[in-house]
């Protein structure tokens, strides 16, 4: 095809494309920009607007500081558990509520149901279950079993995973949809010379069922990761990032530093790291993945 | 070429509905101008907008006020979390917007960066020097302090009678009617160390009583916001005598979990005696134990004497520097420093005082217990003197909750706070 034609062709799409670019440019690309020349100044509210250049000053600041090792250190904890959770729940939910049940509609609207609700209403929910007082519903029922109560969210070494059940709890269901819609498009034909050749349930689910739902995983699990990385709303509605700083995340540091205390070029170079990092483990994360593809 | 032309044509289309939202004459303006026809007679209002962290019934009454005494005046109330008011407000205000009325957040940054009017020649005569000192800057006035505020320790009167208790006078007086409190099953006191603002307010209380509120420990204090003095110098032997409540069992580390409302809970429902907070509380205690009777007596230290309050001056109200409604905005603030004002204002947030030249109010019998130590100024925000180093104050509220659970000593948590400090007066160079 000659260049005019093919060029003829493209600008049709190309125009079409215009807004979303110009879009994710101005909110996007931009910002992005400006926060990487920002992290490498003294912006602050004590200086908001004659700010001076200080090199890696940010940088080398923000890795001295233990408190934003410890937030890393959480959301990578955050990320990896609530994803696991998140889909090892939602893989064999699916499976089951893909069989021909009489009530499977009602169930699959249950599960999904706490996904449509804001995660502050789940997170001022799961304060109320979790609460040591005696309006603490899953303490009552500890109790009543002759058991001690349980510090959910009091308990630095418990309060993070408190939070991950939560998070699972609410999103457990939405995962289970992707993986509802990979199953319904997987031929029965497979399963029918499965049990054709006696393999057992486990089986055909382990050879025939798992490798084809290759693409809701994938897709569920890096954005599960990328999601869990981005952690801030339950945690603040939870824990606040306490007691002390054993819930605190990058986000939840990163709004700290950043403008809470008007550190606002701190925030822009955490920023930036959360940014390489995040990109660095969903290379990891995808690879990882694209190897079990191929074996 | 028709089809091109189409596409363009859809794209121009897309592109012009998408910006048409972010014209400067969108409906949040803070100016309108509401049923005016030809021939018509309505007044033009003028919309101001006015925020601040506490719940709108906590100012019904100062709303009414503007409304019936300014009929040019729209006031716009903005009610934000106070967990999240000063990342909000100072966010906008960075980026040239903001309410044109602010509460709180008038600190040495703030007024550096210019976000907040000078005050001076209108109001500074009219308001006494204690309530104006904290909003005060290079001797120039940038907002105008309301009904002050304080916290001490509720106490619940039928049980203390039940189990005939006397008021404490000590914190080792504290220690034995907890002891007896537990003994016949009620919680001594319920507290919501969740929040590390609670956690921090509890040892501001014995810290005042110990050392701050001498003349010694107010030296301290402004030396500290200078950045000449330490914490864990001054304050270690008191955050030490703080963890008595923990070896006595009176905090404990499930309180860590519990949020505010869930403590309130506790002591309206009889299950704990006493509860530390201020007047912003009384309405809901009144609202779930109306028959509940409640006193009040200050927060305790080990040498005895009349006790100790925290707090200070209430909020401040400022005047956004880049409002677009001055005029009426200072009608607003002319009306609030009124006798008339300030009594809209106490109506709903009944029990500090005015900080407005001749105007007093008379304290409610929930506060009767602590009559002694407001009568002998006993009354004290430590942090109001930190100026930039404030921001540490969440800091030492962390730290605590940290001693709480057994991941740090005082010594420990004091150093981080004066770490944190030393950050903050560093940057603020």
């Amino acid at each position: 095809m000659n260049k005019p034609n093919m060029f003829k062709r493209e600008i049709n799409y190309v125009l079409l494309l215009l807004p979303a670019l110009l879009i994710y440019c101005t909110f996007f690309i931009i910002p992005t920009l400006k926060t990487a020349l920002y992290s490498f100044t003294n912006w602050s509210d004590v200086h908001p607007v004659v700010v001076k250049f200080v090199g890696l000053d940010n940088y080398i600041a923000l890795f001295k500081e233990s408190i934003y090792l410890t937030g890393i250190r959480n959301t990578l904890i955050y990320a990896v558990l609530a994803m696991l959770g998140q889909n090892i729940l939602a893989i064999p939910l699916a499976v089951l509520l893909n069989k021909k049940l009489k009530t499977k509609n009602l169930l699959r609207a249950a599960f999904f149901l706490p996904a449509v609700f804001s995660v502050l209403v789940i997170g001022y929910l799961w304060n109320f279950m979790y609460s040591p007082s005696d309006f603490g519903l899953i303490n009552q029922l500890v109790v009543a079993l002759g058991f001690e109560r349980i510090n959910f969210l009091g308990d630095p070494h418990l309060a993070l995973y408190s939070v991950i059940i939560a998070s699972v709890w609410q999103w457990v269901g939405y995962t289970m949809v992707i993986y509802l819609a990979n199953l319904q498009s997987i031929s029965t034909d497979y399963y029918e010379a499965a049990k054709i050749d006696r393999a057992s349930g486990l089986q055909m689910f382990r050879y025939i069922t798992l490798p084809l739902l290759l693409p809701a995983i994938t897709f569920n699990t890096v954005m599960g990761m990328i999601n869990g990385m981005k952690v801030f709303d339950i945690v603040y509605a939870l824990t606040g990032g306490g007691p002390g700083y054993s819930t605190e995340t990058i986000v939840s540091l990163m709004l700290k530093k950043g403008l809470s205390e008007g550190f606002y070029s701190y925030g822009a170079a955490f920023g930036i790291v959360f940014v390489i990092l995040v990109g660095i483990i969903t290379i990891i994360h995808i690879s990882l993945i694209k190897m079990w593809e191929r074996r | 070429m028709k089809r091109t032309w189409l596409v363009s044509a859809t794209a121009m289309l897309t592109l012009s509905i998408l910006f048409t939202g972010c014209s400067k004459n969108s409906t949040d303006n803070s100016s309108t101008v509401g049923n005016v026809t030809p021939k018509d007679t309505t007044v033009t209002k003028v919309k101001v907008r006015l925020s601040y962290w506490n719940k709108e019934d906590s100012v019904k009454t100062l709303l009414q006020l503007f409304k019936d005494k300014l009929p040019d005046v729209d006031v716009e109330y903005q009610f934000i979390d106070n967990k999240t008011y000063p990342d909000v407000i100072k966010t906008q205000l960075a980026a040239g917007e903001g309410p044109d009325i602010i509460g709180g957040i008038i600190d040495a940054n703030t007024v550096k960066a210019g976000y907040f009017e000078d005050l001076t020649e209108r109001y500074a005569s009219k308001y006494y020097e204690t309530g104006t000192s904290t909003v005060t800057f290079d001797n120039k006035l940038y907002g105008l302090p309301q009904a002050s505020w304080f916290n001490g320790v509720y106490y619940n009167v039928d049980l203390f009678a039940k189990y005939n208790l006397k008021i404490p006078k000590t914190l080792d007086e504290y220690f034995q009617v907890a002891d007896v409190l537990k003994k016949n099953g009620i919680k001594p006191q319920a507290i919501g160390l969740k929040n590390p603002n609670v956690a921090g307010q509890s040892f501001l209380g014995l810290a005042l009583n110990d050392y701050i509120g001498t003349s010694e420990g107010k030296k301290w204090n402004e030396d500290f916001g200078k950045g000449t003095a330490k914490m864990v110098d001054a304050l270690e032997p008191a955050l030490t005598t703080w963890t008595e409540y923990l070896k006595h069992g009176v905090f404990t580390k499930d309180m860590l979990g519990l949020e505010e409302e869930q403590a309130i809970d506790e002591f309206t429902s009889g299950k704990a005696a006493m509860f530390q907070a201020g007047p912003w509380y009384m309405d809901t205690f009144k609202q779930k134990a109306p028959n509940m009777k409640i006193d009040m007596f200050p927060n305790l230290g080990t040498k005895g004497g009349l006790g100790w309050m925290v707090g200070g001056p209430g909020v401040s109200f400022g005047l956004n520097a880049k409002s677009e409604v001055k005029d009426a905005a200072y009608k607003v603030l002319d009306l609030l420093s009124t006798p008339e004002g300030q009594n809209a204002y106490w109506a709903d947030n009944k029990g500090g005082s005015s900080f407005l030249k001749g105007v007093t109010f008379e304290m409610p019998a929930e506060y009767n217990g602590a009559q002694e130590a407001f009568k002998a100024g006993n009354v004290m925000y430590p942090v109001n003197n930190w100026g930039v180093a404030g921001a540490a104050f969440t800091d030492l509220g962390k730290g605590i909750q940290e001693l709480i659970a057994g991941i740090k000593t005082p010594h420990q948590v004091l150093e981080a706070v004066d770490k944190k400090a030393a950050e903050l007066l560093e940057k603020s160079k």
